[in-house]
């Protein structure tokens, strides 16, 4: 996964906790039940520039009120000059595409410049201030990390890797992250999203290893023993979906290949079809393969799997 | 997390079930003798007998293919 991937699992999997933390006054209006994602293929073409998908558009009810409205939520690992105006152009997008009412919100992750982010995007002339857009801020690395201790919010002992620290903090960042995280007890697989977070984004050397191993050690023994619980249970976890992906591949080889030996080679859009298919639809789709006499039975059979 | 032995032993295993599968389709008899048989097979030999599995039209085909290995 890529560090966009892995921010972006982030925010859709503890979004609530997120609008807590960092936008007290939504949570205040926001039906926590209502909350589904926009798909982001919709919003490919948005801009100009192709490479760039907008990072995450939720659509939410008003509390008691039967009316929608969407939260975009913008991840920016870069400082850019035009970035103002972008975020201005998805607006309207948005709102073009949708007719909703839309909240801007954007995280910068970068660790400089330090410097305030602009929030706001202005088109004026003499005399004349045609339009203020404004959006959301949230600038990571004018945040102090010790003010989020206390949060027993999971995004909190993520996001905390990102924001402002002196560099001889760094191994205790990431002890504090884990810790909180332990405290919060979280299932094994939410727990674990955060941990490959807090790993991707503080990444530490080998000399800043040392000192982290040392101040885990030095944690009380039962806040010690629930972290590294914690940790083993990523690391099981991950040994499973290693193997269990293993044994997908392998079954996915092996009625390819049997494919191939009886019609012939196959196309891309039949593979991409077949990765889909569960464990068991495979063994399904093997035991299948006597009755095809073509390629044809294959779609078909795909096609209704 | 998962060594690169772990893994060729979790496909091969995929492998096997979906063998296993299919000669148990058209061959509903096959003994567990048979079957268990497969188990020794490595990567390789099971798209050996993968290839084999359309000639085969009774047990005693898959027990001369296993034995002619």
């Amino acid at each position: 996964m890529t560090h966009d991937h892995i921010f972006k699992e982030l925010l859709r999997v503890f979004f609530v906790e997120f609008v807590e933390l960092f936008l007290p006054d939504v949570s205040e209006y926001i039906d926590p039940d209502s909350i589904s994602f926009l798909d982001k293929e919709l919003f490919t073409d948005i801009t100009s520039d192709a490479t760039h998908e907008v990072d995450l558009v939720v659509q939410a009810k008003f509390k008691g009120k039967p009316a929608f409205f969407l939260i975009h939520v913008e991840n920016q690992a870069k400082a850019q000059a035009n970035f103002p105006e972008r975020m201005f152009r998805y607006f309207a997008r948005l709102s073009e595409t949708y007719g909703l009412p839309v909240f801007p919100v954007v995280i910068f992750s970068y660790m400089t410049p330090l410097s305030a982010a602009p929030n706001s995007y202005e088109v004026a002339f003499p005399g004349m201030t045609v339009l203020k857009f404004s959006y959301r801020v949230i600038q990571l690395n004018r945040l102090y990390w010790r003010e989020f201790l206390d949060q027993p919010n999971p995004v909190a002992s993520a996001l905390m890797t990102r924001m402002k620290m002196a560099a001889a903090e760094r191994p205790k960042v990431k002890m504090e992250c884990l810790r909180l995280l332990a405290t919060l007890k979280l299932t094994p697989a939410k727990s674990k999203i955060i941990g490959v977070f807090i790993e991707n984004y503080l990444k530490l050397t080998a000399e800043e290893n040392r000192v982290y191993e040392r101040d885990l050690a030095e944690l009380a023994p039962e806040e010690r023993e629930i972290t590294m619980e914690m940790m083993t249970s990523w690391h099981r976890q991950g040994r499973q979906e290693g193997l269990q992906e293993g044994r997908q591949e392998g079954k996915e080889d092996l009625v390819i290949r049997q494919i191939r030996r009886r019609f012939g080679e196959v196309t891309a859009t039949v593979t991409k079809r077949m990765d889909r298919l569960s464990a068991e639809q495979l063994n399904e789709l093997g035991e299948a393969l006597f009755d095809f006499t073509s390629i044809a039975d294959l779609e078909q059979w795909l096609a209704g799997h | 997390m998962v060594d690169s032995i772990q893994l060729e032993t979790a496909r091969v295993e995929g492998m096997q079930h979906v063998i296993l599968r299919m000669l148990r389709k058209i061959l509903p008899d096959i003994p567990v003798a048979t079957t268990v048989r497969l188990e020794a097979l490595d990567s390789a030999a099971l798209d050996d007998l993968s290839a084999a599995l359309f000639s085969f039209h009774s047990v005693d085909d898959v027990e001369g293919w296993l034995a002619g290995r």
